[in-house]
């Protein structure tokens, strides 16, 4: 084992100890704080009405009988301690199981070593991703007894559906080397359309569906054909469309929102049983769909090798721009697709809708593994980016984190999962 | 006395593969010293050791009889080790000074570049080796053979103790690799030690003094080049004797299958007509820059034609991007293997059937199963050394990438196909299989355009040649037996020359 990696394993262990020793200790004395802050709390409170009886002139209250309460110096980082009592628990007990995980993946690669592996590709990214999921999962079910109940499971499933129909057709143009950030005005505007024809055009359900799809599918082509006829970088194609698809749902209805929606319409996002099954349903048609598309198909495998290599794909025949055109076609459909969940869920189409979307998106794209430069990348990675972000902002929800520092604690992880990335590529040129 | 450089012991493993088992190599200051061996043998994996490219598992490098510890090329390159990678690592947009001055430019001040005294070393160093390049010229206009010869430059422009070229002359001709042979001569009369490793066995016996012969992964044996035939250099290397080195067949030619006619594009392809037949092979030859690989690329419809016409199976059709010449029935093996012949972040399986895989599916839906076969039985056909057919391709060596180059246009069934130079890179054994290949195709009755700077090759193996010089056809030649080298460098240097 190298060096590094061992002062690693004991760092993990010894601080992992630490820090349960530290959670246990607290929980023990937990009695004896729980009394000391009801001491200090009695003493505050006479204080404060001592203050409040002299400002308003009333009968003074002796506080001076009242003794002081003491508290050890021990005592006082034992109740510091105390407040971070359960963050320890969970930063402790993961820090044991990368220990665990690090003592297990190198007697598993000295066994692997010696034998001759048959199979030889990206598999190991996934396991990383999906060990952070499992450990996140863990963290949160202590943390949170919501946590693990059917319906906060049930909950998370519907706060991800849009998410999870998006970045799946963002997991197609980020593997084709592009990016298209105009998904979240896409389904806002999509959604607003969706609205319109109900509600002022009389359109039927299905026929709003199908139109407002090819509709969403349409915006994919604009984008693919100024990407791929025009050869605009997608960074600007995207970001300008994403600017004229918001201002359009502005313009349409003057800025204000449209409510109540068809109850056949609403009913797609409705729950059967208490289970939101359509919803849930659509998104493993999306799933098996990308899945089988990438894996199975031309276009899929000409969609790697154009982010790969344009050249070597140009010249191996490969028709450059229906390829391109075909991934934001496919995002455009996925923004459509979300649409009809958004606006079936909130019962009304705004035009601030999925704003920032993209974010969410491309932040599970990557984290799931996909490359930034394009080439490489799965759906099933991007399966579990979603789930790891569908779970923090529950978690962060359940733990009464407030919007802003979501907000900052995503930021964070899409950060860290590019550092990550980049880091292993470099570790795969270097050595195994 | 202990030598001057020594690898004890070196062992490297990545997944599912043992590169390096316990190897040994030692190099005396002032030496030129061979690194031998098969596609695959572990040669430039040994170098990436050296150069603290890859870490090694095992063993110890001694400089001087010390040992020394490379972990980054940082390090080595303060040890006095520089390296001329297989694979070009130039940056594309930049220039050519840029390049050679990466990582270490020449200040003005401590916060100012002095670029013209930059530009000018640049371009001294060119000149000393008689690379005809602006040192201003951007890197992307180059074509891979300058590009090598900016490679060298750069190495150079270090002064080093120890200097590892990998294959630093396959995309290169005679003309280029004298000037370079005679910078190694110059070097190594400086004391430098010099690590080569080629396919081209003549040039090792012309240049080296020593050689280390690996065979998968590990030591051979180390031979004085003097004492030693080319003979027994690839017994060593291979294992076995190899008896033809140049299988040539001669066959009825049937149909023309492609004729070209009047083709301009650019400066580098001027008025091009040639044609080929069912069961020829027309060798190219010429100089680095004679626009031979512009040529196959403007046939091929990835420049654009000024002018001229291009005529498959007396068809004339209309190219103007890559699609339309696969359609039309023709294929093209690129010499830029990195650049564009393969998509390195894809497995072995998906570059070898990407311009074929509309034949793997059926109703939209691929068949991997019946990919997975055909793949299996190309890396069984051309011997291509991986774990499996899943494999990156960016982890398989120089020459194994080469391959799946070739199996990937074999595979296309083209009528007509244009190799810009397949053997490159490839190692001796193999090539002989490669040819075999070739032969195959036109037994089948395709029509083969070998472009190639071996001349033995282009002997060796083509039914006539046309030779290029500044874009132009000099001369088509038959090759019956009595053409000889001479002939082909008289014409590659112009010497039919109508214009004055
Ligand atoms: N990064 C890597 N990951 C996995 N396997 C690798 C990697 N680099 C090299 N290999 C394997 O190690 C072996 C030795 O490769 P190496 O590149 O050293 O061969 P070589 O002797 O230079 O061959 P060539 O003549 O084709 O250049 C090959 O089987 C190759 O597939
Ligand atoms: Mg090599």
């Amino acid at each position: 084992m190298k060096k590094r990696m061992k002062i690693l394993l004991i760092l993990c262990l010894v601080l992992g100890v630490a820090l349960l020793g530290i959670n246990l200790y607290t929980q023990g004395s937990a009695g004896r704080i729980a009394e000391l802050q009801a001491k200090i709390a009695e003493r505050k409170q006479l204080i404060a009405q001592a203050e409040m009886a002299r400002v308003l002139g009333r009968e003074a209250v002796d506080v001076g009988e009242l003794p002081e309460v003491e508290i050890s110096s021990a005592d006082r980082v034992v109740m510091a301690l105390a407040s971070f009592s359960g963050a320890f628990l969970v930063l402790g007990i993961d820090l044991l199981i990368g220990a665990l995980a690090l003592i297990a993946f190198h007697l598993f690669k000295r066994r692997r070593g010696e034998r001759k592996v048959r199979k030889v590709s990206s598999a190991n990214n996934i396991v990383g991703i999906l060990i952070a999921l499992i450990v996140l999962c863990l963290d949160l079910s202590i943390a949170s007894k919501v946590f693990l109940t059917q319906s906060n499971f049930l909950n998370v499933l519907q706060q991800i559906s849009i998410n999870f129909v998006i970045a799946i057709g963002m997991t197609f143009v980020i593997i084709s080397g592009g990016i298209d950030l105009s998904v979240g005005s896409n389904i806002a505007l999509t959604g607003l359309l969706m609205a319109i024809m109900m509600k002022n055009w009389g359109v039927g359900v299905t026929w709003t569906i199908v139109l407002s799809l090819l509709f969403s599918a349409a915006i994919g082509l604009i984008n693919g054909s100024l990407i791929a006829f025009l050869n605009l970088p997608p960074f600007i194609a995207t970001l300008g469309m994403m600017s004229i698809a918001r201002g359009a749902a502005y313009t349409v209805t003057g800025g204000a929102p449209i409510y109540t929606m068809p109850a056949g319409f609403t009913g797609i996002s409705g729950r059967v049983a208490n289970v939101p099954l359509y919803a849930i349903l659509i998104m493993i048609a999306v799933f098996a769909l990308g899945w089988y598309c990438l894996r199975y198909t031309k276009v899929g495998r000409f969609t790697y090798a154009i982010g790969g290599n344009e050249s070597c794909a140009k010249l191996s025949g490969i028709n450059l721009s229906k390829v391109k055109c075909f991934v934001y076609v496919v995002s455009g459909l996925c923004c459509g697709v979300a649409a009809i969940l958004l606006t079936s869920r909130l019962d009304s189409a705004l035009p601030t809708n999925a704003d920032g979307q993209e974010m969410d998106a491309i932040a599970a794209v990557v984290i799931g593994g996909t490359s930034m430069k394009g080439g490489e990348g799965s759906i099933i990675g991007t399966l579990i980016g979603i789930l790891i972000i569908g779970v923090i902002s529950n978690g962060l929800n359940l733990l009464g984190v407030a919007q802003g520092p979501q907000k900052m604690v995503k930021g964070l992880i899409i950060v860290v999962a590019v550092i990550i990335d980049v880091l292993r590529r470099r570790a795969a040129e270097q050595s195994k | 006395m202990a030598e001057f450089l020594q690898m004890r012991g070196i062992t490297k493993r990545f997944p599912g593969v043992l590169a390096l088992d316990d190897v040994h190599l030692s190099v005396e200051r002032g030496e030129v010293h061979a690194l031998l061996g098969e596609n695959g043998a572990g040669k430039s994996t040994l170098m990436k050791v050296l150069s603290g490219a890859y870490h090694k598992d095992a063993g110890e490098i001694l400089i001087e009889g010390k040992p020394v510890d490379i972990r980054s090329s940082a390090d080595a390159k303060k040890l006095g080790i520089s390296i001329i990678y297989q694979e070009l690592n130039l940056t594309e947009q930049l220039t050519v000074a840029e390049n050679i001055f990466m990582g270490r430019p020449i200040m003005r001040n401590r916060l100012m570049v002095n670029w013209r005294q930059m530009a000018r070393e640049a371009q001294k160093l060119l000149d000393d080796l008689g690379i005809d390049i602006g040192a201003r010229a951007l890197i992307r206009d180059l074509g891979v053979a300058h590009k090598q010869m900016v490679e060298v430059a750069k190495a150079l422009s270090i002064h080093s103790r120890i200097l590892v070229m990998d294959e630093p002359t396959a995309p290169l001709t005679n003309r280029e690799i004298d000037t370079l042979f005679s910078t190694i001569r110059m070097l190594k009369a400086r004391g430098v030690a010099v690590i080569y490793i080629s396919h081209r066995l003549e040039e090792v016996m012309d240049i080296c003094d020593r050689a280390t012969i690996m065979r998968d992964g590990r030591n051979v044996t180390a031979v004085n080049v003097h004492e030693v035939t080319i003979d027994e250099i690839i017994r060593h290397m291979v294992g076995r004797e190899l008896k033809e080195k140049f299988p040539k067949i001669k066959i009825p030619l049937g149909r023309e299958l492609l004729r070209v006619e009047h083709i301009n594009a650019g400066k580098q392809v001027r008025d091009i007509s040639l044609s080929v037949r069912a069961g020829e092979i027309l060798g190219i030859a010429g100089l680095v820059g004679a626009g031979r690989t512009e040529t196959a690329r403007a046939i091929f419809g990835m420049d654009r034609k000024q002018s001229g016409e291009v005529f498959v199976d007396g068809k004339r059709v209309s190219i103007s991007r890559p699609l339309d010449a696969i359609r039309a029935g023709l294929g093209f093996a690129t010499e830029d293997r990195k650049g564009e012949g393969l998509v390195l972040t894809m497995n072995v399986a998906g570059n070898i059937t990407l311009a074929t895989l509309g034949d793997f599916a059926k109703l939209g839906k691929l068949s991997l199963r019946r990919e997975r076969e055909t793949v299996r039985e190309y890396i069984r056909r051309l011997n291509i050394k991986t774990p499996s057919h899943l494999q990156l391709t960016r982890n398989l060596s120089g020459g194994n990438q080469q391959k799946v180059v070739l199996a990937k246009w074999l595979l296309s069934k083209s009528r007509v196909i244009i190799f810009d130079e397949p053997t490159r890179g490839i190692d001796v054994g193999a090539k002989i299989e490669v040819y075999n290949i070739i032969n195959e195709l036109i037994l089948a009755g395709a029509a083969v355009v070998m472009i190639s700077s071996e001349l033995p090759e282009i002997l060796g193996m083509s039914d006539r040649v046309a030779v290029m010089h500044q874009g132009r056809i000099t001369g088509i030649l038959e090759n019956d037996g009595s053409l000889t080298q001479e002939t082909i460098l008289y014409y590659a240097t112009g010497g039919d020359r109508r214009t004055a």
